[in-house]
C-alpha cells in the first residue's frame, strides 16, 4: 500500500490501524523545510530522537514492520514516503557472560536478546566486507528477525540457497527463540540427534563462520544457530582454538570416552552382571554380589529406578532458582543417593554406574547433543537387560546406521569420518 | 558441494565389501575344505588372483547392467534378476542362521531362534535397504575401527604360537568329531583330498573363489560409484585374502595341521585364549566376537540391499518388507532335517558360484555383440 500525500488521510489510516494500542503515539509537528509532519512510535522504545540511521520507506506495510522493530516513523505532508529514525528499540538484557558455554580462556561475552547487538558483536571480530547480514522476517504475528550470516568466499556452493528454501518454508505465527526455527526446520522429525548448533559465545560463532558455516540468529533469542552441524562439531568446546595441541587432543579423547559412557555404561553393565558374568573376575563378582545382598530389585529395576531419580534431580536443579538450584543437587546426589544405598534400595555399585553415566553426559560440550545420548541411554539399558551383549552391538549397529544416514543441510552428519575424498561423492 | 545423490565413493565401496565379508571370512573359511594352514594360504593366494582377474572383468561388464533390459530383453532381465535374487536370499538367510548360532552359543543361550533371527533382519532393515549412500558411509565410518581391532586381535594371537606346528602336513582324514560339528551331513561324503596333492590345491583355490561368488552382483552397482572401482574391488579382496592368510597361519601355529579341522569356528577358540596383562577383566572374549557380530550385521544388511536393489533394477515386483520375510522363513526352515547352514554350501560352491560366473559372461558376450 502506497504513502499517501495527504497526512491527513495517513493519520485516519494510523488511528484506525493501531486503534486501542496505548503504546502507540501519534503525534503531530510542524518541522521547518519539511512543514506539517506526523511522527509516529512506540512509547516504550522510543526516549530520545537522535539521528543514527535515517532512510526512507516507500510503502506504508514497510513503514509500519519499522515502527514495530522499535523506530519513530516519519510522515511529512506532500510527501509519498515515509522516514525511519532509529532509536533505541525494545528494552533488552544487554552483553552478558554466556551461562551455558562456560570456558577458562577466551572472551566471556555471550549473545544478547538484540538480534542487532549481536551482529554487531559479530561485526566486531569480522571486519571485513565479505561478512554478509540477510534479513528475514519469519512469523506471521511476530515479525522476527532473522538474520542469516556467513562469510561470501567460504560458504559452499549451494548451502544458502537450501538454508534460504528451508527458512521460506516456515509458517508459524510466532518465533519466540531460536528454538522454533530449528524445530520447523529440521528433518527427519524422529532422530534424536540435533542437526543445528546451538551457540552463546560470538567469539566461537566468528571462529565457525570463517570454516565456511553459517549463523542464524534470532530476535529476542541469545541463542544462535550454527550450520551445517556434523557430529564431531559437538565435541567440539570454545576454548580449542586457544588451547594447546597436545590438551586439545587428549580432552577431545575424554569427551569422546564421555560419550560412549553416557550411552552405554548402564546398559554394559547389565549385559555383563545378568549374562556375561564370566568376563569378571571372581573377586569383582563376589564383590558386586555382596554389594546386592539384601536389595529387593532386579539389576534393570535399580538401573531405571536410580537413572529416573537422577532425571528428576537435574530438571528440579535447573528450574530452581540461583542459590537452591545447587542445594538440590547436593540434597539429591548425596544424601538420597547415600539414604537409598543404606535403605537397602539400591546397590552402591548402580550408584556409581549411574553417576559415572551422568558425569559422561555433563562432559559433552553441547547440551542438545547430550540429550540424545541421553535417550539412547535408556533403549541400550533394556537391550543389554534382555539381550546382553547381542542386543548391545544391535545397538551399537542401529545407532550406526542412523548417524550414517542423517545429513545437515546435505553435508553428511559423519564428517569427517566419511566422505575423505569429498572431491568424488559429493556435488 | 554434496547432494544426497546415492552415489558412494571408491572408498566407500572398499569398505563395504571388506567389512561386509572379512566376518564371515574369519569365521567360517578357516578349516573349510582345502583352505587349511600354509596350503590353505596357497589356496587364497591362488583364489585371489582369479578374484582380481574377475574384477577386471566386472568392471568391464557394468554398462550392461546399467539397463540389463536392453542387453538381455525384459523376460531375461528378469530371469537373471530372480537368480540372482535367489542367491541374495539364500546368502542372507545362511548368515542370519550364522548369528544366531553365535549369539547362541557366546551370548543368549537357549535364546528362541524365532525370536533372534527375526531381532537381527529387522535391526538390518534399518540400515536403510534401499540407500546405497547409508551403506557407504557406515561402512566408512566403521572400517578403521573395526580392521583395527582386528588387526590387534591377530597380533595378540601370535603371543600363542608354537612355530613348530607351521612344518606339519594335514592329517588325512578329518577326525569323527569334526564330522559331527558344523560340518554338514550332506558334505561328509565328499573326497576331502587333504593330501597336499595337486588337485586339492585347486580345489581350495575354486573354493575360496566361490566364496566371492556375491561380487558377481557388483556391475549392477558399479554404476553408482565415482572412479577407481576395480582398484576398490581388487583392495577389497587383497585386505580380506591377507587377513584370512594370517588367520591359517595363526591357526596351524597354535593347534597344529589336525586340530583345526577338529574346531567349529576355530578362530573364536584362538582369540579365546587371548591374555592381556592386568586383571581389569578374567575373560575378553565375549567383548571379540562381538565385533564378528557386528561384521555380520554388516554382511546381513549388504545382503537384503542386494536383494532389493536387483528386485528394483531387473523390475521385479518384490517389496523389501517380503523380502525380508522370505529369508526370515527360509533361515528357519527344516528340509528333511537339513537347514540352510547344511546345505549353503552346496548350494554355493556346485550351484550359485558356477551359474553366476557363466550369467556374467553371457551377459559380457551379449552386450559386446549389441555394441559392435
Amino acid at each position: 500500500m502506497e504513502i499517501d500525500r495527504s497526512l491527513k488521510e495517513n493519520r485516519a489510516y494510523l488511528e484506525k490501524l493501531y486503534r486501542d494500542c496505548a503504546d502507540v503515539n501519534i503525534r503531530e509537528y510542524t518541522i521547518k523545510g519539511l512543514g506539517s509532519c506526523l511522527l509516529v512510535y512506540l512509547e516504550t522504545t522510543v526516549n530520545t530522537f537522535e539521528i543514527s540511521d535515517l532512510k526512507e520507506l516507500e510503502t506504508m506495510e514497510e513503514a509500519m514492520r519499522t515502527l514495530l522493530a522499535g523506530n519513530a516513523v516519519l510522515f511529512c505532508e506532500g510527501k509519498t514516503v515515509a522516514y525511519k529514525v532509529s532509536s533505541q528499540g525494545y528494552p533488552s538484557m544487554g552483553v552478558t557472560e554466556s551461562e551455558m558455554e562456560k570456558v577458562l580462556r577466551g572472551s566471556r561475552e555471550g549473545l544478547a536478546d538484540s538480534v542487532k547487538t549481536n551482529v554487531a558483536l559479530i561485526r566486531k571480530r569480522l571486519r571485513t566486507a565479505d561478512m554478509k547480514v540477510e534479513e528475514n522476517f519469519l512469523g506471521k504475528k511476530s515479525d522476527t528477525v532473522v538474520s542469516m550470516i556467513y562469510l561470501k568466499d567460504r560458504v559452499p556452493a549451494g548451502l544458502l540457497e537450501n538454508i534460504r528454501e528451508r527458512l521460506g518454508q516456515i509458517q508459524v505465527d510466532g518465533i519466540m527463540d531460536s528454538g522454533i526455527i530449528e524445530h520447523l526446520a529440521e528433518e527427519p522429525w524422529y532422530s534424536p540427534f540435533p542437526r543445528f548448533q546451538t551457540i552463546q559465545r560470538p567469539d566461537r560463532a566468528a571462529m565457525e563462520l570463517l570454516k565456511g558455516r553459517v549463523l542464524l540468529l534470532s530476535d529476542n533469542s541469545p541463542v544462535g544457530l550454527l550450520l551445517p552441524t556434523t557430529f564431531h562439531n559437538f565435541l567440539e568446546a570454545s576454548e580449542d582454538s586457544y588451547n594447546r595441541k597436545e590438551i586439545v587432543i587428549m580432552t577431545k579423547i575424554i569427551r569422546y570416552a564421555a560419550l560412549i559412557l553416557a550411552m552405554m555404561l548402564s546398559g554394559l553393565y547389565l549385559a555383563v552382571t545378568i549374562f556375561h558374568t564370566q568376563v569378571l573376575p571372581t573377586h569383582l563378582i563376589l564383590s558386586f554380589a555382596a554389594a546386592r545382598q539384601g536389595v529387593p530389585f532386579s539389576g534393570l529395576v535399580e538401573i531405571l529406578v536410580m537413572e529416573a531419580a537422577f532425571e528428576l534431580i537435574r530438571e528440579a536443579g535447573i528450574r530452581m532458582p540461583g542459590p537452591l538450584g545447587g542445594t538440590i543437587g547436593i540434597v539429591g546426589g548425596l544424601i538420597i543417593g547415600d539414604a537409598a544405598v543404606s535403605a537397602n534400595l539400591v546397590s552402591p555399585i548402580v550408584v556409581i554406574i549411574v553417576a559415572l553415566t551422568a558425569l559422561g553426559s555433563f562432559a559433552i560440550p553441547n547440551d542438545e547433543f547430550a540429550a540424545a545420548f541421553r535417550v539412547l541411554k535408556y533403549g541400550f539399558i533394556l537391550l543389554g537387560a534382555f539381550l546382553g551383549l547381542f542386543g548391545i552391538v544391535l545397538g551399537i549397529f542401529v545407532v550406526l546406521e542412523h548417524l550414517a544416514g542423517l545429513s545437515s543441510f546435505k553435508i553428511p552428519y559423519l564428517m569427517p569420518y566419511i566422505c575423505k575424498e569429498h572431491k568424488d561423492v559429493c556435488r | 558441494m554434496f547432494a544426497d545423490n546415492d552415489v558412494i565413493s571408491a572408498r566407500q565401496l572398499l569398505c563395504q565389501l571388506t567389512l561386509g565379508m572379512l566376518g564371515v571370512f574369519l569365521l567360517v573359511l578357516p578349516g573349510f575344505g582345502e583352505i587349511q594352514g600354509i596350503r590353505g594360504v596357497l589356496c587364497c593366494v591362488g583364489g585371489f588372483l582369479l578374484v582380481a582377474a574377475y574384477c577386471f572383468f566386472l568392471v568391464r561388464l557394468a554398462p550392461a547392467y546399467r539397463h540389463p533390459e536392453k542387453v538381455l530383453g525384459i523376460w531375461g532381465a528378469r530371469v537373471m534378476g530372480i537368480w540372482f535374487l535367489s542367491y541374495f536370499i539364500v546368502t542372507g538367510a545362511f548368515l542370519v542362521g550364522l548369528v544366531s548360532d553365535v549369539t547362541d552359543r557366546y551370548f543368549v543361550t537357549g535364546s528362541s531362534p524365532y525370536v533372534i533371527h527375526g531381532v537381527i533382519l529387522l535391526a538390518c532393515a534399518m540400515a536403510g535397504i534401499p540407500q546405497v549412500q547409508r551403506r557407504g558411509r557406515m561402512a566408512e565410518a566403521s572400517f578403521g575401527v573395526l580392521v583395527g581391532i582386528l588387526l590387534l586381535l591377530l597380533v595378540l594371537c601370535a603371543f600363542q604360537q608354537d612355530w613348530t606346528y607351521l612344518g606339519q602336513e594335514l592329517a588325512q582324514q578329518p577326525t569323527p568329531e569334526a564330522k559331527q560339528e558344523m560340518i554338514p551331513q550332506v558334505t561328509q561324503n565328499r573326497n576331502l583330498a587333504a593330501d597336499g596333492n595337486f588337485t586339492g590345491i585347486l580345489m581350495g583355490i575354486y573354493e575360496y573363489f566361490a566364496a566371492f561368488a556375491g561380487i558377481g552382483a557388483l556391475p549392477f552397482l558399479l554404476n553408482k560409484v565415482k572412479n577407481h572401482r576395480c582398484k576398490s574391488m581388487i583392495g577389497a579382496a587383497g585386505i580380506l585374502t591377507a587377513f584370512l592368510g594370517m588367520a591359517l597361519l595363526l591357526l596351524q601355529g597354535s593347534y597344529g595341521a589336525a586340530q583345526v579341522k577338529d574346531r567349529s569356528w576355530p578362530l573364536i577358540t584362538l582369540i579365546a585364549g587371548i591374555r592381556i596383562p592386568g586383571t581389569f577383566l578374567a575373560r575378553f572374549d565375549p567383548l571379540w566376537i562381538a565385533v564378528f557380530l557386528l561384521l555380520l550385521l554388516f554382511a546381513v544388511g549388504s545382503t537384503l540391499f542386494y536383494c532389493n536393489y536387483i528386485a528394483k533394477k531387473t523390475n521385479i515386483p518384490a517389496k523389501w518388507y517380503w523380502i525380508l520375510f522370505i529369508v526370515y522363513v527360509i533361515s528357519l526352515m527344516d528340509l528333511g532335517g537339513y537347514t540352510v547352514k547344511e546345505y549353503y554350501e552346496i548350494l554355493l560352491l556346485y550351484i550359485y558360484a558356477p551359474s553366476i560366473l557363466i550369467l556374467n559372461l553371457a551377459v559380457g558376450w551379449r552386450h559386446r555383440r549389441s555394441t559392435t
